[in-house]
Parts: C-alpha cells; structure tokens; sequence
C-alpha cells in the first residue's frame, strides 16, 4: 500500500515536471510574433470614439461591453448558488444576535479604533474610484471591491447582523437589470443625442456607478452569507 | 532586476503556500502571493488589474479562506478534571507535555486541521450536556478517559494511532459517545 | 544566455501555472484544492498580461505620447476574469463548508462507506 502511494506520488511530481517542461519548450521555440489589429484600433482614436481616457474603461464599457454584462450575470449566479447552498443547510439556523449595540468585548482596542480612523477614508477611495473609473486607473469592479472590503472591516468592529441582505439581493438584480439595459440603449440602439461629447461621458459615469454597485452589493451578500449562515 | 526580483519571490511564495503543511500559514502566503502579483501587474503597466487584484486577492479572498477555515476545521477538544479545584500554571504544564502537544503536533501533521483547547474542573454531564465539543478529555484519578463520536473521522484516526501519539499514558480508555451513554461509561 | 533573463513573465506564468497544477493532483486537503485553482487562475493572468508587453511603453491611459501603449485587451479582459475568480473561490468555500458540516469530511480521499453520510 505505502508502495503505491509512493509511486503514485512519484508519477505526479513527473506528470507536473514534465507537463511544465514541454509546454515551455514549444512556448519558447515555435511560438511566433502575432499582429496585434485589436490593439491597434483600440489604442488609435479611442477618446473620440468613447469618452473615455482610459482605454481599458473604453474597451470594457463600450466595444467588449459583451464581457462585461456577462460578467456580471456570472456574479449574480455565483451569489445566487451561494444562497441555496446555505439555504439547502437545514441544520444552520439563523444566528441569534446579540441586541446589545456595542458588543465589542473580543475586540482589541487597537483594531477598532484603527478602523474607526480608516473607515471613511476607505469609502471615500472606493467612490473616487468607481466614479473616476473613466479617466484613471479603476472602475467599476475594483471601486465595488474596495466597498465590500470596507463592509468587511466594518464586521471586524461590529459583528452584528443588521444588513437586511434580502433587501440588497432585490438590489442586486435590479442592479443587473439596469446594467443589461443601459448598454442595449445607448450602444447597440444608438439612442444617444446628436453631440455626444457630454453624453459619453455621462454614459460612462453611470455605467461604472451601476457595475460599482451590482459588485459591491453582490460581494457583501457572499461575504455575509458566509459568515452568518454557514458552518455552525 | 526588479521584475526578475519580483518573479523569482512570485515562484517562492506560490510554491511555500502549495507545500506548507499548516493551512493557516499557507492562507498567509496566498494573501503575499497576491500583493507581489498586484506588483508585478503595476511593472506590466496594467494598473487597473492590479487595483482589481490588490482589492480583491489580498483583502477579500484572504479573508473568505481565514473565516472558512475558523467555522470549519478548528477540532474542539476539552480537557476535564474534576479533582483539581483550579487550574494553574504547573499542572496546564503537566498536561501540555503529556497529553496536548503531542495531540496538536499529531494534527497537524496527519489532519491538517487545527485544534483548539479548552480546559474546565465543571462535572463531565454537564459539559457534555451543554456544549458540543468534538472531542472529551477526561482525567479521573489515575485514569483517562477520550470521548468521541465514531461518526468523527478524526477521531478514529486518533484512536487508531492512540499508541503512537499519546507515548507517556499507556492507560487510555475509548468511549465512543454515540454507542455508550455517558451515565454507563461514568461507572 | 543568462539564467536570469530565462525568468520572464510568461515563463513565469507557466511555471505558476504548473505549480498550482502539482497541488491540485498532490494535496488532499480541500481547502488546499481550492488555493491551488486561484494559484493556476494568478498563473494565467500573469501570462495575459506579459504576452505582448514591450518594454518602455506606458499605461493606455490619456492621449497618445512618443510611448507606445501597451496593450489594453488583456487588461480589460483579466479584470472581469478576476473578478469571476473570486466568485469561483466563493462558491468552492461554500460548498466545502457544506461538505464539512453535512459529511463530516475535509479530505478527498476519505472513506465514505464509514461515515454516517444520512444525517
């Protein structure tokens, strides 16, 4: 028994070296130089044709916009498959919280008065990043991140239930309703005005603000989930 | 030489958070293993993946994995003595080097799960009553008693290898909790 | 050739790649699966990002410069697939989590016949 186990350990560690080693030797010797045209016409004029200073926002929100609507669908089925899994747990009750508002004796001193500092600075970058998404570094997915992980140490503080999360899915959808529409309108029916400097911008502005949103409501939902009806 | 710097700590930190026994180590070396990617994107001039990353790699998902990890695989064992009126320093000693250390150091190795312990002199009813401790160590006079589930995978592998762990006690009882009732193991 | 100029992003990308993949195929531990795939997932995204990245080129972000921009595909690509990234963690952990507390089980390569699987 030991002596299989031993040559089955033996055959992985051959079968990743191996594997390692012959897809390096094909990626360095007979891989060739590509053309880049995707770049090309995306880099070329892309201030004129979106609004947008960041190219990366340009591609994402207005001519990959595809990815990004289905992107988020992906989310929503990865919060929704987080539900019923937890809901399939019949043994997990809801967890009896504590009424008492500053129940905070586990807490160290140092950590919640830190983030009690920290918070509002967090919130603060998270929004400059959704809404500043179009003309620096960020958007809408790293804004929404940077939200939920203020959520997150804000349960550090207070680990107290007092999110009404079935609220936030209803948001949620609703969320992804509007992002699915707002392209469909504005992009692919043309639906815009006859000057449309002022308008992409707008467009973009409330794009990342919705997939802002949408990720940021979406990620607390797992996360709370997590902590307050799984295991025991 | 930075990029090269930044790569070479990248394989290091993947390959000690894939081989590291302890979980909880390894959890922390995914968490650097993502901040030193976040910089490697910024080196790629592709500072929106990094953002994403820094947001999302080192600050969420580090702490989805800790939270999994502490409802999930803490073993809850309770240690109980109801001859001794309160615990202090020399006899938690006494008890660390015989009993515990050997039971974490074996878990760790084989189960890859952490332990957590807990130590009382209330009676064993009534700890058994009120809390659900995954595992029971009961101390009465020169006896020892282990109290587990036989549905606890865990367990059975402490029990099967008893000898190996637990070298300074060699007169260890087993009570499976779910075929014995614990007022008949009491006698 | 120097050893050193053999590390590059992609080469890099690969071998985090393979990496996560041993882990995949050696440790039993579910948890450590888990960590394994978003290794393998970091491996893949490093290789999109270095794959046609030319040295001295700036972020494509603002006007055109002398600099060329580097490419703002697989940027816009990789943040999406980041972000499905964390929603495959998020699910593997709950389901691993249901596992535990419905089976018993933090392991692969436990014997099913002996746990109580009903309850």
């Amino acid at each position: 028994m030991a002596q299989t186990s031993r040559l089955f350990h033996i055959i992985r560690i051959a079968f990743a070296v191996i594997g390692a080693l012959v897809v390096l030797f094909l990626f360095l010797n007979h891989s060739e130089q590509l053309d880049t045209p995707l770049m090309d016409y995306f880099t070329a004029d892309f201030f004129a044709q979106t609004g947008a200073q960041n190219s990366v926002a340009a591609i994402y929100l207005n001519y990959r916009v595809f990815d990004t609507l289905f992107e988020a669908l992906m989310l929503m089925v990865s919060v929704m498959e987080v539900i019923n899994v937890s809901w399939a747990n019949k043994h997990a009750e809801k967890y009896q919280f504590e009424k008492d508002d500053f129940n905070r004796k586990g807490n160290s001193e140092i950590v919640v008065r830190m983030v009690g500092i920290i918070y509002p600075f967090v919130l603060l970058i998270g929004l400059y990043i959704i809404v500043n998404g179009h003309v620096s570094p960020g958007g809408g997915f790293q804004g929404g991140a940077i939200l939920a992980t203020a959520l997150i140490t804000r349960y550090l503080v207070y680990p107290n239930f007092d999110l009404d999360l079935h609220a936030l899915e209803i948001v949620e959808k609703i969320l992804f309703l509007s992002i699915v529409m707002t392209p469909v309108l504005y992009v692919f029916m043309q639906i815009q005005p006859a000057d449309t400097t002022i308008s992409h911008q707008i467009y973009m502005v409330a794009m990342n603000s919705l997939i802002g949103l949408k990720v940021f409501s979406g990620l607390s939902i797992i996360f709370y989930r997590f902590v307050f009806y799984e295991g025991r | 030489m930075f990029e090269t710097f930044i790569l070479l700590t990248l394989l290091v930190l993947a390959c000690v958070s894939v081989f590291s026994d302890n979980l909880r180590r390894s959890i922390i070396f995914l968490g650097a293993f993502s901040l030193t990617i976040a910089l490697a994107y910024l080196h790629y001039n592709a500072p929106d993946v990094a953002l994403a990353e820094a947001a999302i790699g080192v600050g969420l998902s580090t702490v989805m994995y800790l939270v999994a990890l502490k409802k999930v695989s803490v073993y809850d064992i309770c240690y109980v003595n109801e001859d001794v009126e309160v615990f202090n320093d020399d006899q938690i000693n006494e008890i660390m080097g015989s009993i515990v250390r050997p039971l974490e150091l074996f878990m760790e190795r084989t189960e890859e799960i952490e332990p957590q312990l807990a130590y009382t002199n209330r009676p064993l009813k009534t700890v058994a009553r009120e809390n659900r401790h995954d595992c029971v160590i009961h101390r009465k006079g020169n006896l020892t008693y282990l109290y587990g589930d036989t549905t606890d995978q865990v367990f059975q592998d402490i029990v099967a290898n008893l000898n190996e762990v637990i070298t300074d006690i060699t007169d260890i009882r087993v009570v499976f909790r779910d075929e014995v009732t614990l007022d008949g193991a009491d006698e | 050739m120097k050893p050193l100029d053999f590390i590059t992003g992609e080469i890099v990308g690969i071998l985090l790649f393979f990496i996560g993949l041993y882990g995949l195929m050696t440790k039993k531990t579910i948890v450590k699966t888990i960590m394994s795939m978003s290794i393998m997932e970091s491996g893949i995204f490093l290789f999109y990002i270095t794959i046609n990245y030319t040295v001295g080129s700036v972020p494509p972000i603002g006007q055109a410069q002398e600099a060329a921009f580097v490419d703002p595909v697989p940027s816009a690509l990789m943040i999406t697939a980041i972000v499905i990234g964390i929603g495959v963690t998020a699910i593997g952990l709950t389901m691993f989590m249901h596992y535990k507390q419905k089976h018993g089980i933090t392991h692969w390569s436990r014997n099913r016949d002996q746990t109580g699987s009903d309850h």
